[in-house]
């Protein structure tokens, strides 16, 4: 895993870009489960008031997440 | 395999949002039963469902899950019942619910159970709104490639449920039908070594069992502690990766479905997704977002004031009347004054309140089926979580604005036993229904009428209480955090499902059910405590009640007072002599330094039956003799001069300091009772009580001595 690593957090907001993988948690399975898989389309919709949380539209679902899981998400943006 | 007496277990399972409470209503309607799961505070749903054949089945709605590797004590729940067929909830049918709008990720989860081999019927539920997306499904294709039956229903619309009855049938009359015909996960290398492992432990249906429970062997409750940990041991020293074997398996698990569901269903972006997605432009907007829920909370509030003061009357006339009633048919003695003074009173004391909380828990309902509140939950979990709450004890805390008995229950959702814990702490210091007829009294007497602006100064006098109640939980909420250790990680991962219609029978299905909890545990308990504050009333030491009676006789003689004062006067001074008034006296210099006189102490320690309490308790204390009239009572209040200083009793240093009080203290045993059984300890209500009251001693004499 190199730094240059893009996480779901820090890609600006209504940009497109696909889930490349997932770091390995403890709540991964969560996540694949919600539909976070690989090569799924995702972008981040909005950010709560306070801005900690996105408002994440994975394919077609919804999913609101804390940055901090958000963080274990690996994206590349689409070109 | 059960044997033909008994009852058989149909276990609805699905993913949160696949429509699988909507039909377990359907199915089961109001012959459900709520209760706990044993050793843990999840709700457990029954129902006896009747089918054509005239056989029987018990229904069980297990929580949602999404897979069998969770992460909240609910979803454990789920895997400890299917990961053990000795469990008394052991399913001997899985109605397997999905929705077929999103079939790929919630074939997840129906994979997993196909490999525990269970008897299962798969529900493509929702076929209502993947029709009107104009796609198309092949049931014939996915019923032959997971070996398991396959209906399609509409729960929404009641569409196609017999089939799902005839289903259940006949599967009642041979139940070796339905069992998956074939396994769908290839049990990797690393998987056979854990099973080898496992198996020293327990025999097991199937390799797929052994591999879930070798995963989530160090919690299952079908091991003792000591093969809790030696599983944990024995699969660490053959170096079981447990994180990366579930993760492994998911991934295997949905490459296989991702072709299989593009198979069977056509592909088609759903309307109500980009519908959706525009509505939450506004409606979770950073600004607009928040000024919008508060908005429709005041609306909420608003309403609940306005359409509940019709009832409440109605209920307190009824009660008045059978109080009359049974004052006319019971002989005069203990015993009509225990039925109208004791029992009746302590009944009307819960009852009023029903219609104010049927209509909060109304709204609520209809904001949830809306998905409104997932919403919600997103907007303020990052300010919440900084009190030591979650995005999800939003529900709690506004449900404590009615009662903080269901309040309390609904923070089982927060799978996070600090931040959920600390929600049943603080939850109790939003100022609930009982509080607002006692605000009612005493707000007149530190803020006189008149308008500020276009505002009604008692109005803004009454926001304030509110305000300083909301402030109190969150202060708290800060403390508590500072303090209590945390437990395990704490989640958002929240799917905000597209909006959609109400389903009506859900949400008076849910209200039901709330209202009822109030009944049942604010119910027993007030009762209890009204007839015990009736007893202390009514008897007080020795001769002291009956001298009492002879001296005011002697009055009326003397042409002192009229024969009608002479009963108003009796309630008052035996009241005083009772033995209430002896505890109300004994406690008053504990009290004297907010301001509290030793009747306002007795109405404080009555009020732990439930705070309105205050107001029969002040009737009664003020010779209003039966009407316990706001008003009546207030003109007595007001005209009360207090001995020591020649001024009025209730100044605004005295009716401030009260009021405080009973903005902070922990007044109400039955809202105690519910945080015993919640927190399964004593230790969390005796915290509560004692801390909640210790603020408001704080406040209340802050409060007096700044005013007086």
């Amino acid at each position: 895993m190199n730094t240059a690593d893009l996480t779901l957090d820090q890609i600006p907001i209504n940009t497109e870009a696909s889930i490349t993988h997932l770091k390995h948690t403890t709540f991964t399975c969560t996540l694949l489960s919600m539909g976070m898989l690989p090569n799924t389309r995702v972008k981040v919709l909005r950010r709560s008031p306070i801005g900690q949380s996105m408002y994440v539209k994975v394919g077609s679902n919804f999913v609101a997440m804390r940055k901090s899981e958000c963080q274990s998400i690996i994206v590349s943006l689409n070109q | 395999m059960p044997d033909s007496n008994q009852i058989n277990n149909v276990c609805l399972i699905g993913n949160p949002n696949s429509g699988k409470s909507t039909l377990f209503n359907i199915l089961t309607g109001l012959k459900q039963n709520i209760g706990n799961f044993p050793g843990v505070t999840v709700d457990k749903k029954v129902g006896r469902l009747s089918l054509s054949s005239g056989r029987e089945v018990n229904v069980v709605d297990l929580p949602g899950i999404y897979s069998l590797y969770p992460n909240s004590s609910d979803e454990k729940l789920v895997v400890d019942i299917l990961c053990n067929p000795k469990s008394e909830h052991y399913p001997d049918l899985v109605v397997s619910v999905v929705d077929l709008n999103q079939l790929e990720k919630h074939l997840l989860l129906v994979s997993q159970i196909i490999d525990l081999n269970i008897p299962m019927i798969l529900v493509a539920n929702m076929v209502d709104v993947f029709e009107d997306n104009a796609k198309t499904f092949d049931q014939t294709k996915l019923s032959a490639e997971l070996g398991i039956p396959v209906v399609t229903i509409s729960a929404r619309k009641e569409n196609n449920v017999e089939e799902l009855l005839s289903t259940i049938d006949a599967w009642t009359s041979d139940q070796n039908t339905n069992r998956p015909t074939k396994g769908f996960y290839q049990i990797s290398k690393q998987d056979k070594e854990a099973i080898a492992v496992i198996s020293q432990f327990e025999e097991f249906n199937t390799d797929y069992q052994a591999k879930v429970v070798a995963h989530h062997g160090s919690w299952l409750s079908q091991f003792t502690p000591a093969n809790q940990t030696g599983i944990v041991s024995k699969l660490d020293a053959i170096g079981f990766n447990n994180v990366k074997g579930q993760i492994d398996e998911t991934l295997a698990r949905f490459s296989r479905i991702e072709v299989l569901s593009k198979d069977v269903v056509s592909s088609a972006e759903d309307k109500e997704v980009s519908k959706s997605e525009r509505l939450d432009g506004i409606l979770t907007h950073r600004i607009f977002g928040p000024l919008l829920f508060f908005g429709i909370m005041l609306f909420v509030f608003q309403a609940i004031y306005a359409w509940s003061e019709a009832p409440m009357t109605w209920i307190e006339d009824a009660f008045g009347f059978l109080s009359d009633q049974s004052r006319n048919m019971l002989p005069e003695g203990w015993m009509a004054d225990l039925m109208a003074d004791g029992i009746l009173a302590g009944l009307a004391g819960v009852l009023v309140f029903i219609p104010q909380i049927l209509i909060l828990f109304l709204l609520i309902g209809i904001l949830e089926e809306l998905g409104y509140m997932s919403r919600v939950v997103f907007m303020f979990d990052d300010i919440l979580r900084k009190f030591g709450l979650n995005g999800r004890s939003i529900v709690a805390l506004v449900s404590g604005a009615a009662c903080a008995i269901p309040a309390i229950m609904s923070t089982r959702t927060i799978t996070n036993w600090k931040e959920r814990l600390i929600t049943i702490m603080v939850t109790p210091f939003i100022s609930c229904s009982a509080r607002i007829p006692v605000y009612t009294v005493l707000v007149g007497f530190v803020v006189p009428q008149g308008q500020t602006g276009p505002f009604n100064n008692q109005g803004l006098a009454f926001m304030g209480l509110y305000l300083l109640g909301i402030i109190a939980a969150l202060v708290a909420g800060w403390v508590f955090k500072q303090i209590i250790q945390p437990e395990g990680r704490s989640f958002l991962m929240i799917e905000l499902p597209t909006y959609k219609a109400p389903r009506w029978r859900n949400v008076f299905i849910d209200t039901f059910e709330k209202v009822w909890t109030f009944i049942i545990e604010a119910g027993k308990i007030i009762l209890i405590i009204s007839i015990l504050l009736w007893v202390l009333a009514t008897y007080g030491p020795s001769n002291s009640m009956q001298a009492v009676e002879v001296e005011l006789a002697e009055m009326v003689e003397s042409g002192v007072i009229t024969q009608a004062q002479f009963e108003d006067e009796l309630a008052s001074k035996k009241l005083e002599a009772s033995y209430i008034g002896h505890i109300g006296k004994a406690i008053e210099p504990v009290l004297r330094p907010l301001g509290f006189d030793w009747k306002m102490s007795i109405a404080v320690l009555t009020s732990f039956a439930a705070r309105e309490v205050f107001i029969g308790t002040m009737a009664t204390i003020y010779s209003i003799g039966s009407t316990d009239d706001e008003s009546t009572v207030r003109e007595k209040m007001a005209a009360e001069i207090n001995p020591i200083t020649g001024g009025k009793r209730y100044d605004a240093a005295t009716a401030f300091s009260l009021l405080l009080f009973y903005v902070f203290a922990m007044q109400c045993m039955s809202t105690l009772a519910v945080t015993k059984r919640e927190t399964k300890s004593w230790k969390w209500p005796i915290i509560q009580f004692v801390f909640m009251t210790v603020v408001a001693y704080v406040a209340a004499f802050i409060g007096f001595t700044m005013l007086s």
